[in-house]
Formats: structure tokens, sequence, C-alpha cells
């Protein structure tokens, strides 16, 4: 069944049904702007709780590792807003700070002592961190898809 | 900020600039564009605004014989100087008064070779005027973070400037259409901007050595005649690496052609119009993740919508746990392989070799029309549809196989 649903999307295609919408085109011609030059990335690891799990109250914890680091992230989502309570260890040192990022909307938070840091009312979506630290490469996490 | 004199020229940095070299409203460069009395080059640098005085034919009021435009034909930026985003266009109304610099030299290394090699971001557009070095420059900046004024940097507004600064120089003895001509060496240079017959610029205040500039009508990529328009499209690989190389309109480019099929195949899945954009949105940001590891790059469309089937599939699982997984992701489905090669009109040709009802029934169905329409146009009972559509699929599944066998 899915092969005959493949033609036909094909054919829908070639016809010009279904077009893709404007928004769409726009919001992937903007993505662009949220390319890290040289950023290594952090891919997603196994976490005390298994990652990626929804928790009951709609809290997903999902752990990423790269160049020596760890980025813990929960995300709660609540009033159609997203909620990022993370941590990074080891603490990548003075005067690193994260950029919490969505397509539309990026806050910059200064790691405290703990290596912990917070951002409030994203809009879901697409999200990533982006640990920047002086002197060396920034790391940043894989884009992870945060809906209700 | 101090700029000091270079001989009798003046500078006059026109403090528009947003304190993150982004940009300021096309009608704030207009606005510092009149109000440049008695200045005789004006450079504008940064260029998306630019181009939208330029669309609007505004520069045409502010262009006299005494002055001359001078931009650059790359666009502006959100994060910092120089990035590009737009190919360049000559504005149409001020012939001769308005340059475009966009062609940029990578002067890093030694001899001939380095003066000839265009740098990573460089355009490759349209009416290029002039070329010259834009990397790693020391020229004035920002008196802001650790730039004390001056930076060393790269990009097209540090080549833009060396233009400006030596068509200026040339001005003090004579008109400065004249100087512009002198410079950018009306016979015509080379075709890549070569040093030719050129004239080396020098005591311009922005060069760390001198540098030669060129006069370029066309890109090239451009074939006279064509009226500017990009002669052949580039290909997926070239592309791939230019948006690598901090060029937007490759990415842009890509999104144009891979988009709609990227679309195509969210919708397929039985995705929503919202999770489908998520879909193709991920796969983009994916692309992302992966631009300088893609490892076949001229098979970057495959790649993309690969991706956003599996970012589709994701989205279902989640939305849908207990529905039936098709696991799709990674098979060599033919009809699945014609929905992600560049095969559209391969596609059609096979449904116009078909015999009735299935051509005219692939063609209705592809159209989004019901089941009754279908009947109604075909002249048979609704019944028959659905099992007559499954028969001419399977006929068309086998043509294109063949097909592909053949290939």
């Amino acid at each position: 069944m899915i092969n005959d649903e493949y033609f036909l999307a094909a054919l829908r295609l070639a016809a010009g049904n279904d077009p893709i919408p404007g928004h769409v085109s726009a919001a992937a011609r903007d993505a662009y702007g949220l390319r890290v030059p040289q950023a290594v990335t952090a891919a997603p690891a196994e976490c005390a709780a298994p990652h990626g799990v929804r928790g009951t109250d709609g809290c997903h914890l999902v752990r990423f590792v790269a160049a020596g680091l760890t980025f813990d992230l929960e995300v709660t989502v609540g009033d159609g807003l997203i909620d990022v309570a993370g941590q990074v260890v080891p603490h990548p040192g003075e005067g690193t700070h994260v950029d919490v990022r969505t397509p539309h909307l990026t806050l910059t938070r200064r790691l405290a002592r703990t290596g912990q840091f917070a951002a409030t009312g994203l809009p879901p979506g697409w999200l990533s961190v982006v640990c920047h630290r002086p002197g060396h490469a920034p790391v940043q996490t894989r884009w992870v898809r945060i809906r209700p | 900020m101090d700029i000091e004199p270079v001989g009798a020229s003046l500078i006059r940095p026109g403090q528009i600039l947003t304190d993150r070299g982004a940009l300021s409203a096309a009608s704030r460069w207009t606005q510092a564009v009149s109000e440049a009395d008695g200045v005789c080059v004006i450079h504008l640098s940064s260029g998306a605004d630019v181009c939208e005085i330029a669309r609007d034919g505004r520069p045409a009021s502010v262009v006299d014989g005494q002055r001359l435009v001078q931009r650059d034909g790359r666009g502006g930026d959100r994060e910092r100087p120089g990035r590009p985003r737009h190919l360049p266009r000559r504005h149409p109304g001020a012939p001769g008064a308005a340059l475009s610099v966009c062609r940029v030299l990578d002067g890093q290394g030694v001899g001939d070779e380095a003066e000839e090699r265009l740098a990573p971001f460089s355009a490759y557009g349209s009416w290029v005027d002039a070329c010259a070095r834009g990397t790693w420059l020391t020229s004035s900046f920002l008196e802001r973070d650790e730039f004390g004024g001056y930076a060393a940097w790269s990009g097209t507004s540090f080549a833009t400037a060396l233009v400006a600064g030596a068509i200026a120089d040339a001005a003090r003895s004579g008109p400065v259409r004249e100087a512009a001509a002198q410079v950018l060496d009306p016979g015509g240079g080379p075709a890549n901007c070569r040093s030719g017959s050129s004239r080396p610029v020098e005591s311009v205040e922005f060069t760390l050595s001198p540098w030669l500039i060129t006069r370029r009508q066309r890109g090239l990529l451009v074939s006279p005649g064509e009226g500017g328009r990009m002669q052949e499209p580039r290909d997926p690989a070239e592309l791939l690496k230019a948006a690598a190389d901090d060029d937007q309109t490759a990415w842009d480019e890509l999104e144009s052609r891979y988009g709609p099929r990227m679309w195509a195949v969210a919708r397929v899945c039985g995705l929503t119009e919202a999770d489908a954009a998520d879909a193709v949105q991920g796969a983009w940001l994916r692309l992302l993740e992966h631009l300088h590891d893609i490892r076949e790059p001229s098979g970057v469309g495959a790649w993309l919508a690969t991706t956003t089937r599996r970012e589709a599939l994701l989205i279902l699982r989640k939305e849908l746990p207990r529905a039936p997984y098709f696991d799709v992701a990674l098979d060599s489905d033919p009809a699945a392989a014609v929905l992600e090669a560049d095969s559209s009109r391969m596609l059609w040709r096979t449904v116009s070799t078909l015999h009735e009802p299935c051509r005219t029934l692939l063609q209705l169905v592809a159209t989004d029309l019901g089941y009754q329409q279908v009947a109604l146009r075909l002249g048979v009972p609704i019944g028959s549809v659905g099992p007559t559509r499954t028969r001419c699929l399977e006929k068309l599944r086998t043509l294109i196989s063949l097909q592909e066998t053949v290939q």
C-alpha cells in the first residue's frame, strides 16, 4: 500500500498539486542562519532515564555527549510553550555561555557554577543548545523536536 | 571613530551600521547617501538593503555626474559582516554610476595563483564590475569588544572598501567617473579577474599590501546576451560545498530545488500540514549538522528526501505509538526512489505510454479528485475505480522498474 501512496505522491508532485507552503520554504531558508561554523555536534546518548522518554508530566529528558561535555536537558511542555532546564558537565570554565535555540527564538544564558542553566517560554518545535567556550570550538546538541 | 586621511582624500564613515554589523533600513541608506554632500565616492557596504534601494530605483535621484555610488554586491548579514545572501544586481537606472563589487579574491598564499583564486565566499553573480582582495584585510571597524576600531577580517565589505579607496584616490585629479574608468580599466580584464593590464592600488588606507582591481562586465557563469541570467544551474555537489562555505544563495537554491519534493515525501507519509512542516524543517536542520560530511554530495537531493522520510516516520511513531510501523526508511523500493529521484518527467512520460483508462485515471487521481468524480469522468461505475487504480499503479510500477533495469 505504501508503494501506491508513494506513486500517487510522486504523480501529485509532478502534477504540481499539494505544493509546499510558502512558510515552509521560508523557514527552510531561514534555517541557514542557525548554522554555527566549526561547531562540534553532540549526539544523543543514553542517560539514567531512557532518553527521549515523555514522562507523565509532559517532561522529556535528553542527554547529548561530545567533545568531553555532557548536556542533560530536561524539557517541560506546558501552556503551549516549552521550558528547558539543563546542565553541562563538567563545567566548561569561566566565560562560557549557552544559546538555547529554536528556529524563531534564541535565549542566551550564562552557566551557573554548577553548570546549570534554564530558559523558559520557548516556542514548541525544534530545539538545540549550543555551548560557547572561550578558546574552544562551540558544541551544539543535535536538533530535537519538542511538541506538546 | 577617527579615520586617517588618504593623501588629499577624506574618508567619512557613515554611522548607520547597527552594533552587530547588521543592516539598517533602506530609508536610512537613502538618507545617508543624500546627505553626503561633497563626497565623490560613496561606498555602501552590506548589500541586502542596498539591493532594496536598487530595486526601488532610488539611487537615480542621488547619483549625479559628480558622484559615484559603489555598493557591496553581496547581501547583508545578521551575525557578522560579509556573509553572502544575495546575488548582485546592477541598478538599472544608473548605468555606470553604480558599481557592483562582488567577486572577492583570496589573498592567502603567495604569487599569481593566490591573486587569481577566488575566495570561497566570493559571489559568482552577474554584473560584477570589479574584484579585489577580500581576505584578511585590516580595516576600520566598530569600537566594541576586543575591536579597538580596527579589525583584520575577510568579506566582500572589505574588498569593496579597497575599490572605493582606489577610485577616491584617483578622483583627486579629475572627475570621479573618469577616475573610476581609469581604475577599473575599461579595456576589460581577463574573464576571471586576473591582474591583466589593471593598475595596482596604492596608498589606500585599507590595504595591507598593494592589490589589483580589474573591471568585469559579467560573472563567469553568465554569457553575453543572456541578460545576466545564470547560464547553468549549479550542480548539487557544488551547491552543497558553497552552502558549507557560507553562501546563503547556494542554500536557497538547494531549498528551491529539493523543498517541494521533501514536502511531498512528508505528506505521503500521512502527516498533517503542521507535522509535515516539522519533518521538512527537521531535515534541513539535519543537513546543517552534516554540511561538511555528506558522503555523496551529488546525491544531496536523495539524502534530503530520505532524511525527511525518516523524520516524518519518527513524528508518526510519536503521534500514533500504536500505529503499524512501515519500515521504509532504508529500503530500495522503486516507488520511493521515484519520489526521491529527479524523475518527474520520466514518470509522466511513462504514464503517457499507458493505455486507457490508466492514463486518464492516473492523471485524475494525481489531481486529488475523489472516486466519484473519477468515475464520472471515465464513465465507469464508482466501484471499479479502486481496483482499476491498483491495476494501473501496478502497470506503472512494472514499467518504471523496467526502465531502471535498462538504465
